[in-house]
């Protein structure tokens, strides 16, 4: 019995969980895309490691075939799972390159059916242990692939990076786990292609122990997604603006300006021209729904009703969060002041702070 | 060397690749996901069967080595080209299931690489013809991916023949070519199935003809009604192009006769909202639309027009074909400006229904 291997299987199985049900959670309350992959991914990342128990408790090379099936049919979803991770990076554009993604599952696909061929696998005992060792083709397949995803997910990375140094959320522990995960990343990456290759070097490394990436990778998204659900979404100059008016006169109630370089925007305009919108093409469309976005080339304008107000938020781009952020802003404005007849516009410093924690991932440290 | 072979095979390559030429210039000029795939999955199909022309140039013992490698790869190139073909119909819905999409290309990297195995996937020469022998599993896996496509392809042509009980009169010889393209696809790839099985040699020339057959309806279809395929998934109301120094409209076309809409009011009005809204933004863009989730007003600017739709049902292909109107009508009506030449406008209608036949009353 690989009692390290058990080991760096509980530990990966238990990471991946935790950030599947993390991120799960996230998806229930934002309801987004990329949220959705990410889930997809990381319960792929938890199933993975599962694998690895038939290699570890099965050391008998009787049970070859039993161990093959079990181990193989268990790894193989980290391929869909890094397809996913594509996918979820992906779909955090404005305009997503669905090609690429596509591309990626046909990818995965060839890995999946790869690793179950013998001409491209072979899995024998060693005396002590199992060994996997990638042929050429299956190794060419492996590398690109592998490749092709950090092609795809590094610029995200460097954003990441970038806004976890600019936010005042995260401290010295995020910039300690993010660059663990890259330096495990590196040596995982050297560990899986050096132990499934033909001439294995002699290093004290456990075939197995790329796994530790995939928990420190875990566990890092899920801290962050704890931290701020919100982080992937936008960068800090991407949302411009957020108002709160008057449902019934559109007198503006509250205003908030993300980047303090920003010109004065005229709200009243906005926000007559939304309700005059609103009635007369509701009229003419015949379309029961209320205007939920206006576009120019530029800027985007979200819009979202409650009860009494009416709130709006003026961004570069389209931010697929906000459309159950902005509402439910909008919920909790009405329920703090819902009950005071507000006739002039206030400052609402308390409803500040609240608006700054929920938007925490669209403003630029002070 | 089968000479005959080698020329029927050659036809197909032509066909495929002038069907991934027509395909790709309407990607380029009307833009959507389904002419990107469709072009994708052409353009392998040409691929593919270039390896029937080395089945048919080589057909002698002596190069069965040398060839083994070449079919297998060239293989993979059918499996992406259905999987593009299937994506293609996926993404010729309103909303695309891209689970669905993504799951047909997982299957589609499992069957390249299955083909590359010897023990599931080998060549034989029998007769002077190739032959390929297929294990059970490839089978399977191939049942597995046809039905997929099928399921996906099944609503896209449920949807094109509701279109044609729509429109009879308007589509009368559309659904006979129709016709043609679907039994013809279906009859290429059972007959090229059975070439590929069966040292039968004469069944490459139905196939091929199938095959052609194929890709010449297709073309002629996306030349003649390119939107046809996205025909079940809207819902227009009105097409206005006014004019940007007055905010006049000269050209307003009604898709719905529920509601009697006044041109003049909305243009006046939207023309008033626009200015407004770019103001208040101070944005150097012009406004694209107003969305009120499935309904949409798009808009489009051009040099001395901008166009607008309204529609209760939107996609992605309205803002394209909005852009193509504008083009078409300042091409047309470039010296408009001049106030002592009024001109009608009612001869563009012509252009409206080319773009847009699939939102016209019977009677037009």
């Amino acid at each position: 019995m690989d009692v390290t291997g058990i080991l760096l299987v509980v530990i990966t199985f238990t990471c991946s969980t935790i950030a599947s049900y993390i991120s799960f959670k996230t998806y229930r309350l934002l309801g987004t895309k990329s949220y959705e992959y990410l889930t997809y991914s990381l319960i792929s990342f938890a199933i993975l490691p599962l694998g690895y128990l038939y290699h570890d408790i099965i050391q008998d090379p009787n049970y070859r075939e039993v161990v093959i099936i079990g181990t193989l049919s268990f790894n193989v979803c980290a391929y869909v799972g890094l397809a996913g991770i594509v996918a979820a990076v992906e779909y955090l554009k404005q305009r997503p390159n669905e090609f690429l993604v596509n591309i990626s599952f046909v990818f995965a696909g060839i890995l999946v059916a790869g690793r179950f061929l013998p001409s491209f696998q072979d899995f024998t005992w060693n005396g002590t242990n199992w060994e996997m060792v990638f042929k050429p083709p299956l190794m060419t397949s492996f590398i690109m692939f592998y490749i092709f995803v950090m092609a795809m997910v590094m610029p995200f990375l460097i954003r990441l990076w970038h806004r976890i140094r600019t936010r005042q959320i995260f401290g010295f522990r995020a910039r300690f786990f993010f660059v663990a995960m890259i330096l495990t990343l590196s040596y995982s990456a050297v560990v899986l292609i050096l132990r499934r290759g033909e001439a294995q070097p002699d290093l004290i490394l456990h075939g197995q122990s790329y796994l530790i990436f995939v928990a420190v990778g875990t566990l890092f998204i899920s801290y962050l997604i704890r931290i701020s659900p919100t982080i992937f979404f936008a960068s800090t100059d991407d949302i411009l603006f957020l108002g709160i008016v008057r449902k019934r006169d559109h007198e503006p109630l509250f205003e908030y300006n993300f980047v303090k370089s920003n010109p004065e925007f005229q709200t009243f305009l906005v926000t007559g021209a939304h309700s005059s919108i609103n009635i007369l093409l509701q009229d003419v469309i015949n379309s029961g729904e209320e205007l939920k976005q206006i576009g120019t080339g530029q800027d985007l304008v979200t819009v979202a009703t409650g009860n009494r107000v009416t709130g709006f938020v003026i961004s570069k781009n389209e931010i697929e969060v906000l459309d159950t952020l902005l509402p439910h802003l909008l919920k909790l404005f009405e329920n703090q002041f819902g009950g005071h007849e507000i006739s002039a516009r206030r400052a609402f410093p308390e409803f500040t702070t609240t608006l700054e924690s929920i938007f925490q991932f669209a403003i630029t440290k002070r | 060397m089968d000479i005959i072979g080698v020329i029927a095979s050659l036809i197909v390559i032509i066909s495929a690749f002038t069907a991934f030429l027509a395909s790709r210039r309407l990607y380029f000029q009307i833009g959507t996901e389904y002419f990107r795939y469709a072009s994708a999955c052409y353009l392998c199909f040409s691929i593919w069967i270039v390896s029937f022309v080395l089945q048919n140039l080589f057909n002698e013992p002596q190069y069965l080595d040398t060839l083994d490698f070449q079919f297998r790869v060239l293989n993979g190139f059918g499996w992406l080209a259905l999987g593009f073909l299937f994506a293609a119909g996926e993404y010729a819905n309103r909303v695309p299931d891209r689970n669905k999409i993504q799951g047909l290309f997982l299957i589609t990297g499992v069957g390249i690489v299955f083909s590359h195995e010897p023990a599931l996937y080998s060549v034989q020469l029998q007769s002077s013809q190739f032959v390929f022998i297929e294990s059970p599993a490839i089978l399977v896996v191939r049942a597995i991916f046809l039905l997929l496509g099928a399921v996906t392809m099944l609503p896209v042509i449920l949807g094109i023949t509701k279109t044609f009980r729509k429109f009879p009169a308007r589509y009368r010889w559309v659904q006979a070519r129709f016709s043609v393209l679907v039994f013809s696809g279906i009859t290429a790839l059972v007959l090229i199935y059975v070439y590929q099985r069966v040292a039968v040699s004469y069944a490459l020339i139905p196939a091929a003809i199938a095959a052609v057959l194929f890709f010449l309806s297709m073309i002629i279809i996306l030349e003649r009604h390119p939107t046809l395929f996205f025909a079940a998934r809207h819902d227009l109301v009105e097409l206005i192009i006014i004019e940007k120094s007055g905010g006049i409209p000269v050209f307003f076309h009604a898709f719905s006769t529920e509601h009697s809409i006044n041109p003049e009011l909305i243009s006046a009005f939207l023309t008033s909202a626009r200015i407004a809204v770019s103001e208040a933004l101070h944005s150097r863009a012009a406004v694209e639309r107003f969305h009120f989730g499935e309904a949409e007003a798009i808009m489009h600017e051009g040099l001395f027009v901008f166009g607008i739709i309204l529609c209760r049902r939107g996609s992605e292909l309205l803002s394209s074909l909005l852009r193509l109107v504008i083009e078409e009508f300042e091409a047309s009506y470039w010296f408009y400006g001049d106030p002592d030449s009024p001109i009608s406008f009612k001869e563009f209608e012509k252009e409206v229904h080319k773009y847009f036949e699939f939102e016209l009353p019977e009677s037009l």
